[in-house]
This record gives C-alpha cells, sequence and structure tokens, in this order.
C-alpha cells in the first residue's frame, strides 16, 4: 500500500516538473521570437483575428501556471490548469490535422519541429497524465498549511 | 528545500533549452508558382477564415498560394 503511494508521488513530483520544463520553455520562446509568433499565427484562419493578443495571452497563462506549479498549496490548481491548457492545445493541433494544414506550429522551440501527428499523440499522453497527476494529488496538500496539518493530525487519531 | 528540487532543475533546463534555440527563426515563406518558377509572395496573406493555403490574384492571374515549394505534398507537417 505505502509502495503504491511513493510512486503515486513520484509520478506527481515527475508531471509537475515536465509540466515546469514544458510551460516555461516554450513560454521564453514565444516571447523571445513573439514577431513570428504572431506572423504563424496570422497566417491561420482559426487564431489570425487574435494573434496579437493570443501573442501575450498565452505564454502568460503558461508562465501563471508555473508560478502555480511552484506553490505547494496551488500546485494542485496548476496541475489542473496546465491539463485543461494542454487539452485545448490538443483539440487545436487535432483540428490542424483535421484541415491537412501545412503551416508551422506555433507551440515554440523544438515543438515545431514535429509533425502534426505526432504532435497530437505528444498532446494526448500528456494531457491524460496531467489529468491522471491531478486526481492522484492528495487533496490534503493543496490546502493552506495549518489546516492540512489539522487534518492530518485529526485522521491519525 | 528537497520538494523543490526537481521543480527547480526543471525551470533551470528550461531555461537552458532555450537560450540554445535560436531567437530570430526565419519567418516561413509563402509562395507560389508562375509557371516556370517559384516566386516569393509578399503581398496580404489569406483572411482569417478562409482556408490557409487560399488563391491570390496576382497580376490579373489567381494563383495557389503555398506555405512550402511542393505541389506533389504541399503539407508537410502531416508526415509521420
Amino acid at each position: 500500500m505505502h509502495r503504491r503511494f511513493s510512486l503515486q508521488s513520484i509520478f506527481i513530483e515527475l508531471m509537475v516538473a515536465f509540466f515546469v520544463l514544458l510551460f516555461l520553455y516554450t513560454a521564453i520562446n514565444k516571447l523571445s521570437d513573439r514577431n513570428s509568433f504572431i506572423e504563424a499565427m496570422e497566417k491561420n484562419p482559426v487564431v489570425a483575428s487574435y494573434a496579437t493578443i493570443l501573442s501575450w495571452a498565452v505564454p502568460l497563462v503558461e508562465l501563471i501556471i508555473v508560478v502555480l506549479l511552484f506553490i505547494p498549496v496551488y500546485r494542485r490548481m496548476g496541475l489542473l490548469a496546465g491539463s485543461i491548457l494542454m487539452t485545448v492545445f490538443t483539440i487545436f493541433v487535432a483540428y490542424m490535422l483535421q484541415t491537412q494544414s501545412s503551416l508551422p506550429c506555433t507551440c515554440g522551440g523544438v515543438l515545431e519541429q514535429m509533425s502534426w501527428r505526432s504532435h497530437l499523440k505528444f498532446n494526448l499522453i500528456t494531457t491524460i497524465a496531467g489529468f491522471m497527476s491531478y486526481i492522484f494529488y492528495p487533496k490534503i496538500l493543496s490546502r493552506p498549511t495549518g489546516e492540512a496539518e489539522h487534518l492530518q493530525h485529526s485522521r491519525q487519531h | 528545500m528537497k520538494k523543490f528540487m526537481l521543480v527547480i532543475i526543471a525551470a533551470v533546463m528550461a531555461v537552458g533549452f532555450s537560450a540554445f534555440t535560436t531567437a530570430e527563426k526565419p519567418l516561413a515563406p509563402v509562395s507560389y508558382h508562375n509557371g516556370t518558377d517559384w516566386v516569393m509572395y509578399t503581398g496580404s496573406l489569406c483572411p482569417a477564415g478562409e482556408i490557409p493555403e487560399c488563391i491570390k490574384v496576382i497580376n490579373q492571374v489567381p494563383r495557389q498560394l503555398f506555405y512550402n515549394e511542393d505541389f506533389e505534398q504541399p503539407v508537410t507537417r502531416l508526415n509521420p
């Protein structure tokens, strides 16, 4: 039983670290090469009208998720937010695959080198793993410290 | 501190990887074929809501725009 919980916590810790790596890396790339990011979006019929707003909003949301993942109390919320963002990206990639677009991906960094198909697989796996880590994340750890300690203490007795 | 170690390593790795990624990527070229050769298209792009590679009238001739210079396989990112 104890082993199962330690495996769960390892999985959660790895997912948190992976989300931090993924979102921080792509956010920095999008912000450092904002012109290419805007231009790629302007060529896209789905997001062309909102290219300028999205060029700020997407990396900003990614950075907020990274901050949430850094703070233990908000880590569960960060996992949920990250999984929801990955779901949105997955729907976008699925749409691009459906329309057979040859457009480059606006995902930032090395992820742009992936084909749409491999990108869809990557997003699907990441989204599922993200939601799994959110479900497995102990709710008690996402409460403020004093309350969490009180709950843990009352459970022991 | 031990709890934060993995997250801090991930953050450092993210910043490190970003530093190795070229900051200014060349912009994706849009071109059309004029019958004999590929010509770079610099005019206005396809309007939002239309298919990404639309047809534009260039010098009174309708031309299909391509994001990669390939008639046979214009959809490069569909490759596995």
